[in-house]
């Protein structure tokens, strides 16, 4: 579902984390590929020798990159699956807390042990409130680190090109290397935006 | 919760759903599936409540959730609709295939928004985006009203609790030694089925079609030469074992 379909066709909670976690998961395919390209920009490095000493660093911060994208995606996962599941649980505990409500509605006479359930179960339903405001705020974050990592990409894409220029034997190789950086800090970043759509998370 | 391709050919996918390490630990393990075929697919026995949000995750995987617009339920078990009022606020917009027999007894589960489409007792077929795929009836296997799902295309039979095994949590998906199998199959068939004219019914039927997967709702799958092995097998054994058989009077010789 995209995001403008969430949108005029509003969906449950916990429909909404299912997807944005389903969406943020084609990411580690993409951190998969930085990875790959990385690996490769450090197998020319190396037969590039002194000339490309100054690619070296870049290789390693692509592969860190990567890997710390993969970190925080799989984290984020976790939160919004958790999400889900507490939306499911509020969403059971309200229908419990409406049929007890009715239930006292249809007896004739006040009942205060049904007055005792539904207060019981109106501070479990306040736990999941807490809870999933808590779990929104941390996947807030969480992206917000992403989008960080993606700022980070962009100047490493560029400073790549930079390395390239230096070296006309393999630079090709390298700005091959800075194009799949760009690419994939580009696809990171349109799910990162629609998944803050779909959750419609707002600091 | 873990989820494999059954089959594929193109858009056409099997995907089947199970083994989920989040599952409490008293409730029976099921395996659910989920049919695609062009933009369409089709929920089959979705599961209980207490799954329901590994399932979803688990789905949303491998189809976006726009492109669901029917649900079928083989029978009544908790274990296979009870999760009915999360799908009903989760798909308002499908239709439910399930036997006409149990439609007020599914909607206890809240069924608001989904639209309920009663299967005959005959069966019927329906169109997946074009293709087609089959209610064939497995009444009184083990309940009164009861269906499973052929797909021709694919040569799979969704059998429901026909073929169900009880085992450890974690057991590979597929059958690996039938024999071996028919240990951990043959209470709950014994137990479950209720009637051995029923099984029999059932058998010519299903030995009618072209299968290259049998795949129940508990346990593993079965695949190839053990269909027929599953068949054969299932036709030699006592079912509806419950019920122990009159003692026969005999007369003493003066």
């Amino acid at each position: 579902m995209t995001a403008s379909q969430l949108k005029t066709h509003p969906t449950e909670d916990f429909v909404r984390a299912a997807v944005a976690a389903a969406k943020l998961h084609q990411i580690t395919t993409i951190t998969s590929r930085m990875h790959i390209s990385a690996l490769n920009a450090k197998i020319i490095t190396a037969h590039a020798g002194e000339i490309g000493r100054g690619f070296q660093p870049l290789t390693e911060f692509i592969t860190e990159l990567a890997k710390e994208t993969t970190s925080i995606v799989n984290t984020i996962n976790k939160e919004a699956l958790l999400y889900s599941k507490t939306a499911v649980n509020n969403s059971r505990t309200e229908s419990a807390r409406n049929r007890f409500s009715l239930a006292l509605q249809k007896h004739d006479k006040e009942n205060i042990s049904v007055n005792d359930v539904i207060s019981q179960i109106q501070i479990t339903e306040s736990t999941y409130a807490e809870s999933l405001h808590t779990n929104l705020r941390q996947i807030n974050k969480l992206l917000a680190n992403i989008e960080y990592q993606t700022r980070s990409a962009k100047f490493i894409s560029a400073n790549c090109r930079i390395e390239a220029s230096h070296v006309p034997q393999f630079q090709a190789n390298f700005e091959a290397v800075a194009q799949t950086l760009e690419t994939s800090t580009d696809e990171i970043k349109s799910y990162v935006s629609d998944c803050r759509k779909i959750l419609f998370v707002t600091l | 919760m873990k989820s494999e391709l059954l089959f594929e050919n193109g858009n056409h996918q099997w995907v089947v759903f199970g083994r989920d390490p989040d599952k409490p630990e008293s409730i029976i393990d099921t395996n659910q599936y989920l049919i695609k075929n062009g933009k369409r697919a089709i929920l089959l026995d979705p599961g209980g409540i207490e799954i329901f949000s590994s399932m979803l995750a688990a789905m949303l995987h491998h189809v976006n959730i726009d492109n669901i617009y029917d649900i079928f339920a083989s029978h009544q078990d908790p274990d296979i609709i009870s999760s009915l009022g999360l799908w009903d606020k989760a798909l308002p917009h499908a239709k439910l295939h399930s036997p006409w027999m149990w439609e007020g007894f599914l909607r206890h589960f809240g069924c608001h928004n989904i639209e309920y489409s009663p299967i005959p007792d005959e069966g019927s077929s329906f169109s997946l985006d074009g293709l087609e795929l089959q209610f064939i009836p497995a009444h009184y296997m083990h309940s009164s009203g009861n269906f499973n799902v052929y797909d021709p295309k694919a040569k799979v039979l969704m059998s429901g609790d026909i073929g169900a095994a009880l085992e450890s949590d974690g057991a590979p998906m597929f059958v690996e030694d039938f024999e071996a199998h028919t240990l951990k199959m043959k209470f709950f068939h014994q137990r479950w089925m209720p009637s051995n004219e029923a099984k029999q019914d059932w058998i010519s039927r299903v030995r009618m079609l072209d299968i290259e997967y049998m795949a129940p709702q508990h346990g593993r799958i079965f695949k190839g030469d053990d269909v027929k092995r599953f068949l054969d097998w299932f036709e030699a054994l006592e079912v509806g074992t419950a019920i122990k058989p009159p003692k026969k009077e005999t007369t003493q010789a003066a």
